[in-house]
């Protein structure tokens, strides 16, 4: 059984790896792309050791290849198998490679620092005023999101014309009312984190941008390659 | 109002199982992720970068320079 970690173009050059359990990571190199692949014995558990190798294997090829990286988990009986899937979906995994060659990711959170909910008193009163209470408190829940997703919405829009490409949620929780990842080429991160560190200087009092990267593109690998889809899914 | 402060390291994972569980390219139906220990802990630190009020994390330079500026 092989473990599979990524895909990646021809240009890829991997020092020797370790990958999960240890267990060296080997390139199979296909006519129009590569998959990085440990053997294994069973599928391994997702533990944080194994997840951190999977994404320290990935972030290697980055180095020097466009990489597609894969979501955790996916194992296949043995190479033969796994080529099928690959020629299955050429090109879209050429189309993916070219849009991604040059790119890294970027992700952003937008954080409320304080609980800005009035827990106002219900007790000694009666059923109707707890009611009208908790009307009031409901109605005042959805203003603040709303304000709040619309402060998403505009962070997104001024991060958003730098980026290649890019997907935002907002309204997420009560405390995180946005999470965003753009797709960015390597030569425009320092102008993005310019914009993102002005945005952050307007933003209103009580709310915070968290930034993380850079990272390999898997908010925009969201493609389904399974075996027996009639086509190649893009969700 | 929880004011606890919780390390760059938490809020890094955070992102980490973020991207490597719930997105990437799929080739397999074979995937495993249904391991409910891990889950858990997915669901509990996403609790945490929800409560969280003191964690801010800067892209300046990667990952390796996450901090907490409160």
């Amino acid at each position: 059984m092989i473990y599979v970690y990524a895909l990646t173009d021809l240009q890829l050059e991997l020092e020797p790896t370790e990958g999960l359990r240890d267990s060296p990571v080997d390139v199979l190199r296909f006519p129009w792309c590569t998959a990085l692949v440990t053997s294994v014995t069973g599928v391994p558990e997702p533990d944080e050791l194994n997840l951190k190798r999977h994404e320290d294997v990935i972030e290697r090829a980055m180095k020097s290849a466009s990489v597609i990286p894969l979501r955790y988990g996916q194992t296949f009986a043995d190479e033969t198998a796994l080529a099928a899937v690959i020629e299955s979906a050429k090109s879209a995994v050429n189309e993916l490679l070219d849009s991604f060659r040059d790119k890294i990711e970027v992700g952003v959170r937008g954080l409320l620092l304080e609980d800005q909910s009035d827990p106002s008193a219900t007790n000694g009163i009666s059923g109707r005023e707890y009611m009208q209470e908790r009307l009031k408190q409901e109605v005042a829940r959805r203003d603040r999101t709303d304000k709040h997703s619309e402060i998403g919405q505009g962070v997104h829009r001024r991060l958003e014309a730098i980026a290649v490409d890019s997907r935002v949620s907002v309204g997420i929780t009560e405390r995180v009312f946005m999470s965003s990842a753009y797709l960015i080429d390597e030569k425009d991160i320092n102008l993005f984190l310019e914009r993102l560190h002005a945005i952050e200087e307007q933003l209103p009092a009580g709310t915070q941008l968290m930034c993380t990267g850079p990272w390999p593109p898997y908010s925009f690998a969201d493609i389904d390659f399974r075996v027996g889809e009639s086509h190649v899914e893009n969700r | 109002l929880d004011r606890q402060r919780y390390s760059s390291r938490e809020l890094a994972l955070v992102e980490l199982l973020d991207r490597v569980l719930h997105k990437g390219a799929v080739l397999s139906a074979d995937i495993t992720l249904s391991v409910a220990d891990v889950d858990l802990v997915y669901v509990s630190l996403r609790a945490l970068v929800a409560s969280t009020d003191t964690a801010r994390v800067l892209s300046r330079g990667g990952r390796s320079e996450i901090a907490d500026t409160a």
